[in-house]
């Protein structure tokens, strides 16, 4: 409803009503008389909260990180003091934002109220009594509301006194960040872990487990699109459409499955494929050009060569050159003959590949012997080495034509992959080569190959151990008798005895050893038994019960039992298959679920062992995949497009490494057992050749591989802050964004979330044709209180990163202007770069990159609570919520007295009663 | 003031006999259902438009007032389409996000308990009304690529329970989906329709069990599943019900597997005509893509650097072309449909309501949305206008409401409606 408006509508029917409305979320076509439905609906929320806090929740002692957090701006309510002498249905407010009077109540009265108060209520609305604490969604509403009419300038009126820049910026700084907290306590669940169904990724790891599959993500329904985690289950949804892509998934699966289950292992092959082999088919071009050359010159017409008209005659005579003579040149270059140069647009170097059918059980080696053509720049001495449509990896080539040198990577294929070839190009921007090397600097040359391919090789099949699949299969209808025409029923009566055996031990282990239900069984058998009756072998008749069982609740689900008792404990195996994907992402192994039977995982010392060995393992990578890529925000990254035509030292190889390093990163500090402050700054990077080369060190030597390298003691690299990924998803695509690091700097390390950019806000426009450096245009964020009121806070730290550009790399200057414009208005100018900022909370300045981390490593604090939240919201599968302040501060300490280091924080998680706990 | 003035067009069109009628019984009465099939499309174009150089100012018809640089592409379809301003989704509150509850009108960060919400969209609740008879009672049509300022969701389309429904995004699938001749025999297909019948028995009894041991949140939130069940045990029942009509024969050709943007939204507004013209499916909304498109027309921004077009002049230019070149390709949309009959002689521009529009005006803006309709061939709906509703931020359930029942389709409210639009009605 709009303060000003004189509408005749009145407000019951009008915005507030249907905001109300909405709030309730229960409206849609609900023909229901029943009104009003909101109290309702919020009472049974409501009394889950009450419920919860009262039974299990210790009085809450105000927790002094949170005071900080929030930056005393608003106070917290206890809800000790509510339930004393409220009603009950008020409980709920227990967690209520308060909003400051001393804030907002003098910018009330002298700016609002006298036309929307005890006298006057101008556009029907009144704000003198509006309630301060924020309890429910129609008191948020009613403040956004206030909000937006400030922020869009609507209120107070032009012929009103306009408020102080500074009071303005107070109260909208005050509302927004209010407003956002009480969304966020108003969406609290209580701190139940939903049931949930397994992510993408634990499904991926658990088919690996039981077939020694590899499943591409695409085959699964993605995940949900709550905020959080993929691992929180509270606002998953299962639809039909999920039924159908798990069902079809499963089939997918298991006809592979069931396909390669009894087939022999073959012994490891080495292929070959000399690429020279093309030069015939190249040659062969050139003589057919050269003949029809021929038998022009004795007079044929455009119709005696089969061309549809003159002109194309024309071009057919003119294009000699460069077709057929480019052909030939190329040919008589020095080693044409005995391999290949890589050159993009020649379709004469182009296609390299062996092709060949794959065994979805095993890996193979695939192998490139190359050499450089000359010296190229570094950024032109990386191949992409592709199989079947995916990129397998990049590898830095070493050696020249006289002594080519062999590179190698390692690639499991996908169970879809089926027959797939694998080729080499250069690794390079997605630009015509031209405009490339011009972007290069070397103008004018002809575009020159850098890489020169002597041989290709793939070896494999090369096999690691049976999956359990395979060995349960051997293990019953390995000793089925084979079955033809003539086979007796009795033997085949005995062929499906044992089929149903393996389908109940596979059943078993697909349920991560919960047993199956009888009913369930039976029906799987009987599914088994419908197709041997209608005449099917025994594996066509196993594959439909087999997608039963990946498609069911208890596969799908991870099934907790309910409490019982007064401890509230999960039992040991499910506690065993928790840790185990919190850690793996995948369900316990035999080792962790043998300690759990025993009942030894209570012992603090056996469970550290196991969280030790876990962390070390390989498998460990999950949790860098899973927890820290999302609470990096790498999918930011993904989403900023690049233009490589314009940032040639930018192309996808760099993106996927870059992409990767994040993850790298923090594998290493998980196996190594580092302190978290090594986000902030290290003297390591974990890269492989060519991220190395990205960041002007030395390549490690690793290929594709990623390898710990230390770094030179005058190196800006180190931590999170000096990872292009980072660095890149803190811009808009095509110059570094001090806002966007800001803000990401300011909810990861410092734990305090911006609140996402607001609606309603009107647009920053330039008033100046002339371009301006970075910090102008964030400079102008300043001059509106709209804008600073939350900029002020954040855009200052990201200054700090000013020194690394658009694709973290580093300058010293900035360049402003259109390039390519020589002169005038808009030319080109070089502006010193200026890495100077503030701390919002300590009000500390930092005059540059290291400054800037110095000061993070002050609130290191900060960072221990935002990594330990994220982890304990991660393992446990839901939201870290306002009642569980104490339970962090608890985890936090025992981080703070072992340095930080990972391992001892998870432990410390882990070994939390909260991690124990089970739902009622 | 409107309602007034309505009353008095009312009276002067329908004589004293229609004062003796309260207003919106009137209007009802006039626009009973007709005999043939209604129709409905409803695009969802994600970030909003250029502000200084889309949005028309001035109320009146397009033939008085001309059309602003924006619409200028609509030209030949001037009298055949109206913008409707001063609309806002209200609840809606994702600055990057204009499709989300863009059909549905929910409140989607701010409802109590939950992280996310959304409610029923409207095509849906259209197809419980008119969908029986068609082959398909909606097709959601959507992109891959969820960078569109679109928001959270797989389609426009929710479920009734609030759950995103997929769309397809291959033109090539939609194409088999609509014309492609399975080649099962009826053995073939009873066996497995009644094996899928088994495998459906066997997950309702796994549920049954294991939930017995779980706690009663989780016990509820395994309702979900359930319900899926139930939902595809109706699908199987519906394929059974059509397994003895054919699918219609295609009126155009199959298309390539795979396509660039452009090539694929072309091929889709082909095919949304073509699913409507043999009546495979009466509502169909469709998700466009942005970024995708501005990819083949070689644009070097991204869909959301080009919605902040007002840091230069360069971008804003761009804007102002991406406007231009997207409402030509509706103006194309509309040509199509102006072109095409139906299988009942009937043109197919005359009996489908186009929608056109987005929670986004421009930039991070959600008050005052775009909102384009066309078509539909309603009696008493107005047509080449720009429509200025007296009262700013009207619900935009007010206008979905009001085109739905226009199209005469019982309905009383929709989401977060108060009452329809009198303004759109002559």
């Amino acid at each position: 409803m709009r303060f000003n408006s004189s509408s005749t509508i009145p407000v019951k029917s009008g915005v507030h009503e249907v905001i109300r409305n909405l709030a309730s979320s229960l409206l849609t076509v609900s023909r229901s008389r029943r009104t009003p439905g909101a109290p309702k609906r919020q009472q049974v929320f409501f009394r889950q909260r009450f419920k919860v806090h009262h039974s299990n929740t210790p009085r809450m002692i105000k927790p002094v990180h949170r005071v900080i957090v929030f930056s005393l701006m608003f106070s917290i309510v206890g809800y000790g003091d509510e339930i004393d002498h409220k009603s009950k249905s008020q409980a709920i407010a227990a967690h209520a934002v308060v909003l400051d009077a001393q804030i907002l109540s003098g910018f009330l009265r002298e700016h609002c109220t006298r036309c929307h108060g005890a006298d006057e209520q101008n556009g029907e609305t009144r704000l003198d009594n509006l309630t301060l604490k924020i309890g429910n969604s129609d008191t948020a509403l009613h403040w956004q509301e206030v909000l937006d009419v400030l922020n869009l300038g609507e209120m107070p009126p032009e012929d009103e006194p306009a408020p102080r820049d500074d009071q303005l910026r107070k109260v909208l700084a005050h509302l927004t960040e209010a407003l956002t907290e009480s969304k966020k306590r108003l969406s609290e669940t209580g701190g139940d872990v939903a049931l949930r169904r397994i992510n993408r990724r634990e499904y991926q790891n658990t088919i690996d487990d039981l077939f020694g599959l590899r499943v591409p993500e695409d085959l699964l329904p993605p995940d949900d699109i709550a905020e959080g985690y993929d691992t929180v289950g509270h606002d998953q949804q299962f639809s039909s459409y999920h039924f159908d892509d798990y069902f079809s998934a499963a089939k997918r699966i298991v006809k592979v499955a069931l396909d390669w289950v009894d087939q022999p292992r073959e012994k490891a092959e080495v292929q070959k494929s000399e690429p020279e082999r093309f030069n015939a088919k190249t040659q062969a071009y050139i003589d057919d050009y050269d003949k029809k050359m021929a038998r022009i010159k004795k007079g044929a017409t455009y119709k005696d060569l089969g061309l549809d008209d003159e002109k194309q005659f024309q071009l057919f005579i003119k294009r000699y050159d460069d077709r057929a003579g480019g052909r030939k040149r190329y040919l008589e270059k020095p080693f044409a003959d005995q391999g290949v140069f890589l050159l993009e647009g020649r379709n004469h170097s182009r296609a390299i590949h062996t092709n060949g059918q794959v065994d979805p059980r095993a890996f193979y080696k695939y192998r490139v012997i190359a050499g450089l053509n000359g010296s190229p720049p570094p950024i032109r001495q990386f191949v992409k080495m592709r199989v079947g449509e995916r990129t397998a990896g990049y590898l830095k080539i070493e050696g020249s034509p006289q002594s080519p040198v062999t590179h190698e990577l390692e690639f499991r294929p996908f169970l879809t992959d089926g027959r797939s070839g694998f080729d080499v190009t250069e690794s390079k921007a997605a630009v015509n080569i031209k405009i490339y090397y011009r972007n290069l600097r070397e103008k004018g040359k002809e575009p020159e190959s850098a890489i020169w391919v002597d041989r290709m090789e793939r070896e494999g099949p090369l096999y690691n151990q049976p999956a359990l699949f395979e060995s349960r299969y051997m293990a019953t209808l390995g000793n089925a008798t084979p079955e033809t025409g003539e086979t007796r029923p009795r033997q085949k009566h005995q062929n499906d005895e044992l089929a149903v055996r393996f389908l109940n031990a596979f059943m078993t282990e697909a349920f991560r050893h919960r047993q199956p239900a009888p009913d369930f069984a039976l029906r799987v058998h009987s599914i088994y038994k419908l197709h041997r009756d209608n005449g099917r072998t025994i594996k066509q008749a196993l594959e439909t019960p087999l997608a039963m069982i990946l498609s069911s609740p208890s596969f799908l689900y991870l099934m907790e039992n309910s409490a019982t008792g007064d401890d509230r404990s999960l039992s040991d195996q499910e506690f065993a298959n928790r840790i185990s994907h919190f850690l793996w992402s995948r369900p316990a192994d035999e080792s962790l679920r043998e300690a759990a039977a025993d009942g030894k995982l209570s012992d603090p010392q056996v469970l550290r062992a196991h969280i030790d060995r876990m962390l070390q393992s390989p498998a460990s990578w999950a949790l860098s995949e899973g927890f820290f890529s999302r609470w990096a925000d790498v999918e930011r990254f993904d989403n900023i497009a690049i233009d490589e035509t314009q940032h040639v030292m930018f192309n996808s190889g760099i993106r996927e490494s870059a992409r990767l390093e994040v993850q790298h990163f923090f594998d290493t500090m998980v196996k190594e057992n580092l302190s978290l402050t090594e986000l902030i700054d290290s003297d390591f990077v974990v890269v492989n050749d060519l991220l190395a080369s990205h960041y002007g060190l030395d390549p490690p030597g690793v290929g594709a591989g990623f390898q710990k390298v230390p770094l030179p003691s005058d190196s800006p690299r180190g931590g999170l802050l000096g990872m292009t990924a980072f660095l890149t998803m803190g811009s808009n695509g095509e110059r570094s964004s001090p806002i966007i690091r800001g803000a990401l700097i300011m909810e990861k390390f410092l734990h305090r979330k911006p609140s996402p950019p607001p609606p309603n806000v009107p647009e920053l426009a330039l008033a100046s044709d002339e371009p301006l450096a970075v910090k102008e245009i964030i400079d102008l964020h300043r001059k509106k209180a709209q804008c600073a009121s939350c900029h002020s806070s954040f855009d200052p730290l990201g200054f700090g990163l000013e020194n690394f550009d658009l694709l973290g790399q580093w300058r010293d200057y900035e360049t402003v202007g259109n390039i390519g414009k020589k002169s005038g208005k808009g030319r080109p100018k070089q502006i010193p770069i200026r890495a100077e900022g503030v701390f919002p909370s300590s009000g500390h300045s930092f005059k540059n990159l290291a400054e800037f981390r110095a000061g993070l490593m002050q609130e290191r604090q900060s960072l221990t609570r935002s990594i330990t939240e994220g982890l304990l919201s991660y393992g446990l599968g839901r939201h870290i919520e306002f009642a569980d302040g104490q339970i962090v501060d608890e985890i936090c300490a025992q981080a703070e007295s072992a340095d930080l280091r990972i391992g001892d924080l998870v432990f410390a998680i882990v070994n939390h009663p909260v991690f124990r706990r089970a739902d009622r | 003031m409107s309602i007034t003035l309505h009353n008095r067009r009312t009276i002067l069109k329908a004589g004293t006999a229609g004062l003796a009628i309260p207003m919106m019984e009137s209007l009802a009465a006039a626009n009973a259902p007709a005999t043939a099939p209604k129709r409905f499309l409803m695009i969802g174009c994600g970030y909003g438009f250029t502000k200084e150089t889309f949005f028309p100012t001035e109320a009146g018809r397009f033939a008085n007032i001309g059309l602003t640089p924006g619409l200028k592409p609509l030209q030949r379809h001037r009298d055949d389409i109206t913008m409707v301003s001063n609309l806002t989704n209200l609840g809606a509150t994702n600055a990057h996000g204009g499709s989300t509850s863009y059909l549905t009108g929910a409140n989607v960060s701010g409802t109590p308990g939950k992280k996310f919400h959304n409610s029923i969209s409207l095509d849906q609740v259209i197809a419980r009304r008119i969908g029986q008879d068609t082959r398909f009672p909606t097709i959601p049509v959507s992109d891959k690529d969820n960078n569109d300022g679109h928001g959270p969701g797989l389609s426009l389309s929710w479920s009734d329970k609030g759950h995103p429904i997929p769309g397809v995004t291959n033109p090539l699938d939609l194409y088999h989906q609509l014309f492609g001749q399975d080649k099962e025999t009826d053995a073939e297909r009873e066996f497995r329709l009644s094996e899928r019948r088994s495998v459906l028995d066997g997950m309702v009894a796994d549920l049954r069990s294991s939930s017995r041991q779980l706690s009663k949140t989780d016990q509820r939130k395994l309702k979900d599943y359930l319900e899926s069940i139930r939902q595809i045990e109706q699908s199987i029942s519906r394929e059974v019900e059509w397994a003895n009509t054919p699918k219609p024969d295609a009126p155009l050709k199959h298309p390539k597997d795979t396509m660039d943007g452009l090539a694929a939204l072309k091929t889709f507004q082909k095919l949304i005509v073509a699913a409507f013209q043999t009546d495979s499916t009466r509502v169909i909304t469709y998700r466009q893509p942005i970024n995708s498109i501005l990819k083949s027309w070689d644009f070097s921004l991204g869909a959301h650097s080009l919605s902040h077009y007002n840091l230069d002049p360069r971008r804003r230019e761009a804007s102002q072309q991406k406007d231009s070149m997207f409402m030509e390709l509706f103006a194309d949309l509309i040509d199509l449909f102006k072109q095409t009959e139906d299988i009942h002689g009937q043109n197919l521009f005359e009996s489908t309501l186009i929608s056109y529009g987005t929670n986004l005006r421009t930039g991070h803006g959600l008050k005052g949305c775009p909102a384009l309709y066309a078509g539909g061939g309603l009696a008493n709906l107005k047509y080449g206008e720009h429509i200025v509703l007296p009262q700013k931020d009207t619900p935009l359930a007010n206008y979905w409401l009001t085109l739905v029942q226009q199209a005469g389709i019982p309905l009383d409210r929709f989401s977060h409606s108060t009452g329809s639009l009198s303004e759109l009605v002559s």
